[in-house]
């Protein structure tokens, strides 16, 4: 906690430090005359879900597609403030249970299909590199506000009854639940024009919670300045 | 490991100034043996790091065309401003390299979300 603290202190003087070489005025100025203040962009993502709270290790993670639309706001050349919605395929992981029936001389590993879809809305402060060039990488983090359905169980295998001792193992009751969640994220990425004003872009994503990263998306975008 | 911090901080705060001077003359002197469209990688006392092209010389300042991506006015930079000046050799990334990458890039991206969307059709 202490080091957390000291870092911040060095970092906190180090900006400072920057901030104040910075009030001279510039000899040089990179910045067009009129440059663009709002950037939007489509993406288009790798969207990885960790459910390792019900699911083995093998199977912890379900990936699938996710779609986004985000724009931003150039609060300073470096420094952007920007919102996303999202939206995520079905994808799912299966969870185990294993379950020991009377005479039965081996337990049961029961396996459920728990699906999940993402949509979702997140704001954040990204710290772009460089200035007016054609390649910017950055770095950011922010809030990220997830509602996720969770659909599981909704049609039992065959295969429940033992055959020697002819017991029917319970069925399990179907899942159909949403929760929302406010989760931060880290990202880092670059945008690369492809014209004065047009931009591909690509960032890496990383949800977290206390202990562990919740969620990872790898996105790829095509947007524009303006 | 603190006292590298504590170095490294000090470093960067330090003014560009108190760590590079060379006189004037010898940046005039170097920008009147340029052809004038020559590229120049400049790095001035502040700090900053910049392309730019060699437009004209003045008894002042040096007159240079930044190469950004948006184009900028043309600058006048004080010779006492300057930190380094150095010609940009030839064999760099050319306009047409640069946009065989800018058209790679865009193809791998393009087939890249549609490997996506076809993954996301198939589940």
């Amino acid at each position: 906690m202490l080091r957390t603290f000291r870092a911040a202190l060095v970092f906190g003087a180090l900006i400072t430090a920057t901030h104040a070489a910075a009030q001279a005025p510039p000899v040089v100025t990179l910045r067009p005359v009129d440059p663009s203040r709002w950037d939007v962009a489509a993406h288009v993502g790798w969207f990885g879900g960790n459910k390792s709270e019900i699911a083995p290790d093998w199977n912890d993670w379900y990936d699938t597609a996710s779609f986004h639309v985000s724009t931003g706001y150039y609060w300073t050349p470096h420094l952007k403030v920007e919102v996303d919605v999202s939206t995520t395929a079905r994808a799912g992981v299966f969870s185990e249970q294993v379950v020991q029936l009377p005479g039965s001389p081996f337990p049961y590993v029961r396996a459920r299909e728990h699906r999940f879809r993402s949509t979702g809305a997140a704001a954040g402060v990204t710290y772009q590199f460089f200035e007016n060039v054609w390649f910017h990488p950055f770095v950011g983090g922010g809030l990220a506000v997830v509602h996720e359905t969770e659909r599981a169980g909704l049609s039992q295998p065959f295969f429940f009854r033992d055959p020697q001792t002819g017991v029917v193992l319970p069925e399990q009751p179907p899942i159909d639940r949403q929760s929302t969640t406010a989760r931060p994220f880290a990202m880092l990425g670059f945008k690369a024009y492809v014209s004065e004003r047009a931009f591909v872009r690509t960032d890496l994503r990383v949800i977290a919670s206390a202990d562990r990263a919740e969620a990872v998306v790898w996105r790829g975008a095509v947007g524009f300045d303006f | 490991m603190k006292l590298v911090v504590l170095l490294l901080a000090v470093m960067m705060a330090l003014p560009a100034s108190a760590r590079a001077q060379v006189s004037p003359d010898v940046w005039r002197g170097f920008a009147e043996k340029i052809d004038v469209g020559s590229e120049l990688n400049v790095r001035l006392q502040d700090g900053t790091r910049f392309r730019a092209m060699l437009v004209g010389v003045r008894d002042d300042a040096v007159l240079l065309q930044p190469k950004t991506r948006i184009a900028v006015p043309v600058q006048a930079i004080p010779y006492g401003a300057i930190a380094s000046m150095e010609r940009r050799k030839a064999g760099g990334v050319g306009a047409g390299k640069a946009a065989a990458i800018g058209v790679a890039s865009g193809v791998g991206t393009f087939f890249a979300m549609m490997l996506i969307l076809v993954a996301a059709l198939g589940d």
